[in-house]
């Protein structure tokens, strides 16, 4: 049943990291290159930790660093995303 | 798909700005009578859309820049009034392709990415107005 | 001690993604903005229950436990993606 569990969780992701390259590609909106980077990360995570789940725990602590890269991806999405518009409003100017 | 007429800097602007025909309308009405004062519900009675609508259109451009708004004695005033020079090149194009191509602008507009998309993305903006 | 970081960092993150989305669906009625705001909230619980496995309860295991919220948080996110995107 685990196993069924994470075969489901690394293709979800994969299939939502391709909807985000699509928007990507739509948009060329930086933003959804990040988020398809980053759920294609977890995906990565979900499938190496079910490849290695039994080969010892000092490892696994590597594979939640490729988690936290995948987080840190959406963070910089989120801070790009608020970074000033390129266009300068009215008088203002960067 | 390359529609003839269309510029990619005039293609860059739409996809970044304009997702409706509604949208374009309320720019160009603004632009085409620079620099007169419209408030939302002048804007709608102009065009025959809704009000909310309008309020909201002219609020987006207000933020992104495009146009210039004050605090009129009723309402929220809005004009045009230039912001940086790749954005006043890409509006008089539109400008021209909506009178001179206005079928294939559409076409051009329609096949930009959904509100959808636009809208997940626009959620992450860490905005400091609040807007109805 | 870095792993804790990392928990809670990933949970953080859920939950600002989540609130972002939750915010902006209440204000737009856009549905897309619901199911992917649903979706980091499950991803959310799934970090949570992470750190609870790891460092509350370390001798039982909850894998499958957490694993439930990922699929419910994927599922709502990809029925959102299919269905809702025009």
């Amino acid at each position: 049943m685990n196993d069924v569990l994470s075969g489901v969780i690394i293709a979800g992701y994969a299939v939502a990291g391709l909807f985000f390259l699509r928007f990507w590609r739509d948009t060329r909106d930086r933003f959804f290159a990040f988020f398809a980077a980053a759920f294609w990360l977890l995906c990565a995570q979900r499938l190496l930790l079910a490849m290695f789940r039994d080969s010892g725990s000092e490892n696994l602590v590597y594979l939640y660093v490729v988690r936290l890269v995948a987080f840190v991806l959406i963070v910089l999405a989120i801070v790009e995303k608020n970074r000033p518009a390129k266009a300068p409003a009215g008088s203002e100017s960067r | 798909m390359t529609s003839p007429g269309i510029s990619e800097p005039l293609r860059a602007f739409i996809r970044e700005h304009i997702q409706s025909v509604e949208q374009m309308e309320v720019l160009l009405l603004l632009y085409t009578t620079t620099p007169k004062e419209w408030s939302a519900v002048r804007v709608a009675r102009e065009l025959r859309i809704d009000p909310m609508s309008a309020s909201r259109r002219l609020a987006d451009f207000a933020e992104k820049g495009l146009l210039s708004a004050r605090a009129g004695d009723e309402a929220l005033l809005y004009w045009y009034e230039g912001s940086s020079p790749t954005n006043d090149r890409a509006i008089a194009e539109l400008e021209r392709a909506n009178r001179e191509r206005r079928t294939t602008l559409i076409g051009v507009i329609f096949s930009a990415p959904s509100d959808d998309v636009r809208a997940f993305a626009d959620a992450f903006r860490l905005r400091r107005s609040t807007e109805k | 001690m870095i792993a804790r970081i990392i928990y809670i960092l990933c949970a953080l993150t859920s939950l600002a993604c989540a609130v972002l989305l939750l915010r902006s669906y209440a204000r737009t009625r856009l549905r897309l903005l619901l199911w992917s705001g649903l979706c980091f909230v499950f991803l959310c619980v799934n970090n949570v229950l992470l750190y609870i496995d790891i460092e509350v309860l370390p001798t039982i295991d909850l894998s499958m436990v957490r694993a439930i919220p990922v699929v419910i948080a994927l599922a709502l996110l990809l029925y959102g993606l299919v269905w809702e995107v025009k």
